[in-house]
C-alpha cells in the first residue's frame, strides 16, 4: 500500500469543512471528493477525530461564580487610573502584516497624573484601531504614535500624531477635532480622512474621503479647506498645496490591510514598504528613486511582494539579512 | 438633570446585558488566558479583573463590538501581569484515565492516548498558528470573529487553520497511518 504524502490534501478547505465554515455547495463538493476514494475517506474521518480531540482540550469554567466575584470586587487602586476614560476604552487590534507573530503592543502612557496624556504607538509592521467614547475611530498606521489628553471631555478634542492615521470623526461643532503634527494641523469638519505625517518625511499629506478638513501649516500659518477627494500637502517649511480628485486607494488601502502604490515614486514606495513590513529597503542608485511603481499587496510576505515590485520595474532584489536592495538588472 | 454628553454613549451597558456578556465570553476568555499562564487561578484572576473594570465603567462602555475589546483587555493584562511570567511553564496536559467497563477500557485508553497526542501536537504548533487554532477549537470563535479580534483577514485565518491541520497530520502521522493499515487489512 502507499502512504499518502503530507502535502496532498486540501488542508484549508478541510479545516473549513470541519469548522463548519464551508458553504453547502462547497461542502457537498468536498464530500464527493472524499467519497471518490475509500482510503481518502478513511483518512479524512481520522483527521476529523483529531480535530474533535483538539476541541476536547478546552476546560470548563464557572461563569456564575465568577459573576458574583466580579460584582463584589472593589475598584482597583489609583494605578488602575479611572481618570483615563479614553485609554481604557481602546480596543486595539494590531496585526503583524509581515507574517510574524501576532503582537499586541499598546502603550498607555502617563500613569498616575490627572492631566497626563495617553499614548498609543505601533511598531513597523503593525496597525492599531482605537475607538473613542465620542464614536471617533482612529486606525493608526505602522511606525506611528498617537497622543491624546486623557481628560478629553473638558477640552477641545486634540490629538498629536507622528506617523500615519485614518480618522473617522464624529462631528461636534462645540468641540472641534484637531490633529497636530510636526508639519501642520488638520481640523475636521465632520469626516473621514487620512493624515500621513511622519516627522522624518519632508512632506505631510492629508487625504479626505468624506466631509471636509481644514488644513493649517503651524499654529498661525496659512490654511485651506479640503473636500472629499482632495489631497493637501504641507512641507516642513510651511508651504501648502492642494490636488483635487486624487485616487484614494493608495492613501486608504492600508486601513483595510492593503499596501497600495499607484504611480508612486520608488523612493517613497521603499520607505512605505519598510514601515509596512518592518524591513529596510535600499535603492541601488539614487536615480532609481524617480521610477514609478504601481502595485497592491495584501498577505504576501515581504520578499514576495518586493519581488513583484522588482519584476514590474525591471529590477532585481538582493536580500541581506533584514535589508533588501533594489538594483537595475545588469545589461 | 441634563446630561451634556449623553449623545456620545448610545449603548451603555445595562446590568442584565453585563451578565449576558460574562456568561457568553467568560469561558472562552479563560481558555484563552490559560494558554498563556498555564494556571486556572491565574487565568480566572485576569479575566475577572477585566470584567470587574468593565463593571465599574459599564455606563461608558459601548457593547456593540465587545469581543475584540475583551480579548484586547485580557491580552494587555496578560502582558503586563508579572504573575503570568512567574507561572509560565511548559504546557502540560493531564489526561484523566477513567476506569470504566472492561469493554470500554480499550477504546477509552486509545481515546485518551489520542487526546494526549493531540495536546502535544497542538502545543508544538508555531505560536501564531496555535493562537488562531485554539481560538477556533477551544474558544469556539468563528473565522470572522477571530479575524476581527486579531485585526487580520479571514483569508489569513483560513490559511493558518489549514496549516494547523496539516501540522497535526504530520505530528500524528503514526496514528493516522496505523489506522490506514488496519483498514486495509494488514
Amino acid at each position: 500500500m502507499t502512504i499518502p504524502r503530507f502535502d496532498d490534501l486540501p488542508y484549508d478547505a478541510l479545516a473549513r469543512y470541519f469548522a463548519g465554515e464551508l458553504a453547502d455547495r462547497e461542502a457537498e463538493a468536498l464530500r464527493r471528493w472524499m467519497d471518490a476514494d475509500p482510503e481518502r475517506r478513511q483518512l479524512v474521518e481520522r483527521l476529523r477525530e483529531v480535530w474533535a480531540q483538539a476541541r476536547a482540550l478546552r476546560q470548563s469554567w464557572n461563569a456564575e461564580a465568577a459573576l458574583r466575584r466580579i460584582k463584589a470586587m472593589e475598584p482597583e487602586s489609583a494605578r488602575a487610573a479611572p481618570s483615563f476614560p479614553w485609554a481604557l476604552r481602546i480596543a486595539a487590534a494590531i496585526a503583524i502584516l509581515a507574517g510574524g507573530l501576532v503582537v499586541w503592543h499598546v502603550v498607555l502612557g502617563g500613569r498616575g497624573k490627572q492631566e497626563a496624556p495617553a499614548e498609543v504607538a505601533t511598531r513597523r509592521g503593525q496597525r492599531a484601531t482605537l475607538r473613542f467614547p465620542d464614536g471617533t475611530v482612529v486606525v493608526l498606521g505602522p511606525a506611528s504614535t498617537l497622543r491624546y489628553a486623557a481628560e478629553v471631555r473638558r477640552r477641545p478634542r486634540t490629538v498629536d500624531l507622528d506617523g500615519e492615521a485614518y480618522f473617522t470623526v464624529t462631528h461636534d461643532a462645540k468641540r472641534p477635532f484637531a490633529v497636530r503634527t510636526a508639519h501642520g494641523v488638520a481640523r475636521d469638519l465632520g469626516t473621514r480622512f487620512v493624515v500621513r505625517a511622519y516627522r522624518t518625511d519632508s512632506v505631510a499629506a492629508v487625504v479626505v474621503a468624506e466631509g471636509s478638513v481644514s488644513l493649517a501649516a503651524g499654529v498661525a500659518g496659512d490654511s485651506l479647506v479640503l473636500a472629499a477627494g482632495d489631497l493637501g500637502r504641507v512641507t516642513a517649511g510651511g508651504h501648502l498645496a492642494t490636488e483635487r480628485g486624487v485616487s484614494l486607494e493608495p492613501y486608504l488601502g492600508w486601513t483595510e490591510g492593503r499596501l497600495v502604490f499607484q504611480r508612486t515614486p520608488l523612493r517613497e514606495a521603499a520607505v512605505q514598504f519598510g514601515r509596512w513590513y518592518g524591513v529596510d529597503v535600499r535603492l541601488g542608485d539614487a536615480w532609481l528613486g524617480e521610477e514609478q511603481v504601481t502595485a497592491s499587496f495584501r498577505d504576501e510576505p515581504a520578499a514576495t511582494a518586493l519581488g513583484l515590485v522588482a519584476v514590474a520595474a525591471g529590477l532585481v532584489v538582493e536580500e541581506r539579512g533584514t535589508e533588501f536592495i533594489l538594483r537595475r538588472r545588469a545589461q | 438633570m441634563s446630561q451634556p454628553f449623553a449623545s456620545e454613549e448610545p449603548f451603555p451597558l445595562l446590568s442584565s446585558s453585563f451578565d449576558e456578556l460574562v456568561r457568553a465570553h467568560y469561558g472562552r476568555l479563560c481558555n484563552f488566558a490559560y494558554r498563556f499562564v498555564h494556571s486556572r487561578d491565574a487565568a480566572e484572576d485576569v479575566v475577572q479583573a477585566v470584567f470587574a473594570q468593565l463593571w465599574l465603567q459599564r455606563d461608558q462602555f459601548d457593547v456593540r463590538d465587545a469581543l475584540p475589546y475583551l480579548y484586547q483587555a485580557v491580552r494587555n493584562r496578560l502582558v503586563t501581569s508579572r504573575r503570568a511570567e512567574l507561572v509560565r511553564e511548559r504546557w502540560r496536559v493531564s489526561v484523566a484515565h477513567e476506569q470504566r467497563h472492561a469493554a470500554d477500557a480499550a477504546s477509552e485508553a486509545e481515546l485518551s492516548e489520542l487526546r494526549g497526542a493531540v495536546a502535544r501536537a497542538v502545543g508544538a504548533l508555531p505560536e501564531r498558528c496555535r493562537l488562531i487554532f485554539t481560538m477556533s477549537r477551544e474558544q469556539d470563535l468563528s473565522y470572522a470573529e477571530i479575524a476581527r479580534i486579531l485585526g487580520i483577514s479571514v483569508k489569513t485565518v483560513e490559511t493558518q487553520m489549514g496549516r494547523a491541520l496539516k501540522a497535526l497530520r504530520i505530528s500524528l502521522a503514526d496514528y493516522l497511518v496505523v489506522a490506514l493499515l488496519l483498514v486495509s487489512g494488514w
